[in-house]
């Protein structure tokens, strides 16, 4: 008899705590629910430093769509750098997500266009307005998406000086 | 009005805990506890181990992992025997992890089942905390929601991985290559990075890093099952495990031998001034992130650089490692030139945070060189005059290196360099 309510005691234990964890999760994501996605990205988006090109600016656009599936696309093409990081990013966010205890109920594709900025004191080409032009002139293609949608504002990456 | 609700659940617990505890008074003790389980566990363990299979990929890289019977701890009245595990390797966890070996007696003193239970989640604290609750739990089938629980046989073969949801775990390993798998390569220079793999009715569903285990000679003496001084996976670090790498300080580099350079350069085990500055300061800046890759440059002069780059506020110093200037390099070679990268980012830091205005190679030739060459020594078997000739790599462009050498000790020191860079002198990286 003794065993019978010890281990439902465990078992309130483990409940309770989870509980617990739930509730105080569970108000912060209806305030920051959104602030999550680009908190994650300003903590681990990387800079592309291997760009040779000599221009001041680059750009790329990042989807990631959260739902029954987590995962991360580059609709326009970016450097091999970036490209390599992708999986581990997106481990990382399936990580952070459910850390955050997300509400994976309903899909989501939130998009953010990615600027790059050289601040290294090197003589460089300014392209803003290409780039601009290359993350923004292709907004029509989400249009007819599937998913709720979210296009977010930029994400500006400043890089500095190489040390060797 | 919340409070009340909040305090409803922690009252009524407490109730059914004096409740449940007022029950012992009532119920005559178990004529278990008179029985010491520890001989009896050892004996089942002795006969079970050997009817084993000891081939799993699992035992190969990670090699065995022995009961410390000197740390077994009785629970439930002697029904139950917590006994900490031995290993061989150097493990670095994400999370919190506790692996123990745990033995099931029945009223009679026979164990009805012995295995190695691993826990992991929340952080090691709490599973150290609450390790006999939990334990308890995991046997009657009462799982945390919040843990991941792997049951195995005493050789790490999975016997049961079903989660509190309903997925089955397994840890799988990411990486390496299988065929330098001998065991000489794990003692020394083998890292490999291991996954939790979840899976529902057979589909994977989601993995997560779990940890990185890496040869260690000073485990090694986990293979005789007697030790004392081997490594526990206690939870807390003891003998080779130390605290897990600050998130802060992101290893993700390819190259394995690099990998467990980079390992070294950043671990706490190690007491020497550069890996405790960038430690101390990167694992208490909020904002100040290290982040380390290897790639290809291009060329093969750089063997690896440092960019800081800021975005939202939050400053990240990318250091890389060129793999095709370090194709050939020794682990000397290789660790030299992580501690110097490693001193761009904390001269960095100074830079940003306080406005430290001199060149970052001036003030590393004049005030880090002896910094450079003992952390080096602390972890190869390297002459004084080697470490400091290998410490004023990439320096040769600096104003004490022209004012304090003559022609022919710069070539001396250029000549080493080469060396080790080549994999002529040193312990080899590939």
């Amino acid at each position: 008899m003794k065993e019978i309510f010890k281990l439902l005691l465990i078992g309130c234990c483990l409940c309770l705590g989870h509980l617990e964890g739930f509730a105080q999760n569970k108000g912060q994501l209806a305030a920051n629910e959104l602030d999550l996605v680009r908190e994650f990205l300003l903590k681990n988006l990387k800079a592309d430093v291997r760009d040779t090109s000599m221009m001041k600016y680059s750009s790329y656009v990042i989807e990631l769509v959260i739902g029954d599936s987590v995962s991360i696309h580059y609709p326009f093409e970016v450097s091999t750098h970036i490209a390599q990081r992708k999986t581990r990013l997106e481990l990382k966010l399936k990580e952070f997500l459910i850390e955050n205890k997300w509400d994976f109920s309903s899909t989501t594709l939130f998009v953010f266009p990615v600027i790059q900025v050289w601040k290294d004191k090197q003589e460089r080409i300014d392209n803003l307005e290409e780039v601009l032009e290359k993350i923004y002139g292709n907004g029509l293609i989400y249009m007819n998406s599937s998913f709720k949608l979210r296009l977010e504002s930029p994400i500006l990456i400043k890089v500095f000086e190489r040390e060797v | 009005m919340n409070s009340l609700f909040k305090s409803i659940p922690p009252i009524g617990l407490l109730l059914f805990g004096l409740w449940s505890c007022s029950l012992e008074d009532a119920t005559p003790p178990l004529p278990l506890s008179a029985v010491d389980p520890l001989p009896l566990a050892k004996e089942f363990y002795a006969q079970e181990k050997p009817k084993q299979v000891t081939s799993s990929f699992r035992i190969q890289t990670e090699q065995e992992f022995f009961p410390f019977w000197a740390g077994a701890k009785s629970h439930a009245n002697g029904r139950i025997l917590i006994v900490p595990a031995h290993r061989k390797l150097q493990v670095r966890y994400e999370a919190g992890y506790l692996r123990r070996f745990v033995f099931e007696l029945d009223a009679s003193g026979q164990v009805q089942r012995g295995g190695m239970l691993e826990l992991s989640g929340k952080d090691s604290k709490f599973l150290l905390q609450n390790e006999e609750l939990l334990i308890e739990g995991f046997l009657a089938g009462v799982k945390s929601k919040e843990l991941t629980y792997l049951w195995s046989d005493f050789v790490a073969r999975p016997l049961d991985g079903t989660q509190a949801d309903g997925r089955v775990v397994t840890l799988q390993r990411e990486g390496g290559a299988k065929s330098r798998l001998d065991s000489e390569a794990l003692r020394t220079e083998f890292c490999i990075d291991w996954y939790w793999v979840y899976s529902f009715n057979g589909v994977v569903v989601f993995e997560v890093y779990s940890h990185t285990t890496c040869g260690s000679a000073s485990c090694d003496s986990a293979r005789s099952a007697n030790a004392q001084d081997a490594c526990l996976d206690d939870g807390v670090g003891a003998g080779g495990d130390g605290d897990s790498v600050p998130y802060k300080i992101e290893n993700n580099v390819k190259n394995p031998c690099f990998r467990n350079q980079v390992n070294k350069a950043i671990d706490s085990q190690f007491k020497n001034k550069i890996t405790n500055l960038i430690r101390d300061t990167f694992s208490q800046s909020e904002n100040f992130n290290i982040y380390l890759e290897d790639s290809d440059f291009g060329n093969d002069e750089d063997d690896g650089d440092a960019f800081a780059h800021e975005v939202g506020g939050n400053v990240t110093f990318m250091l890389s490692l060129n793999t095709r200037a370090l194709e050939n390099a020794s682990q000397e070679f290789v660790l030299v030139t992580i501690f110097h990268e490693l001193l761009h980012a904390y001269l960095g830091y100074l830079k940003l945070t306080s406005g430290l205005s001199s060149s970052q190679h001036n003030l590393m030739a004049s005030e880090y060189v002896e910094l450079l060459s003992s952390a080096l020594m602390e972890h190869y078997s390297i002459s004084k005059t080697d470490a400091v000739y290998l410490s004023w790599g990439g320096l040769h462009m600096t104003d004490k290196w022209n004012k304090d050498f003559n022609d022919t000790m710069k070539n001396q020191i250029l000549e080493k360099n080469r060396q080790y860079k080549s994999g002529d002198l040193g312990t080899n990286c590939n």
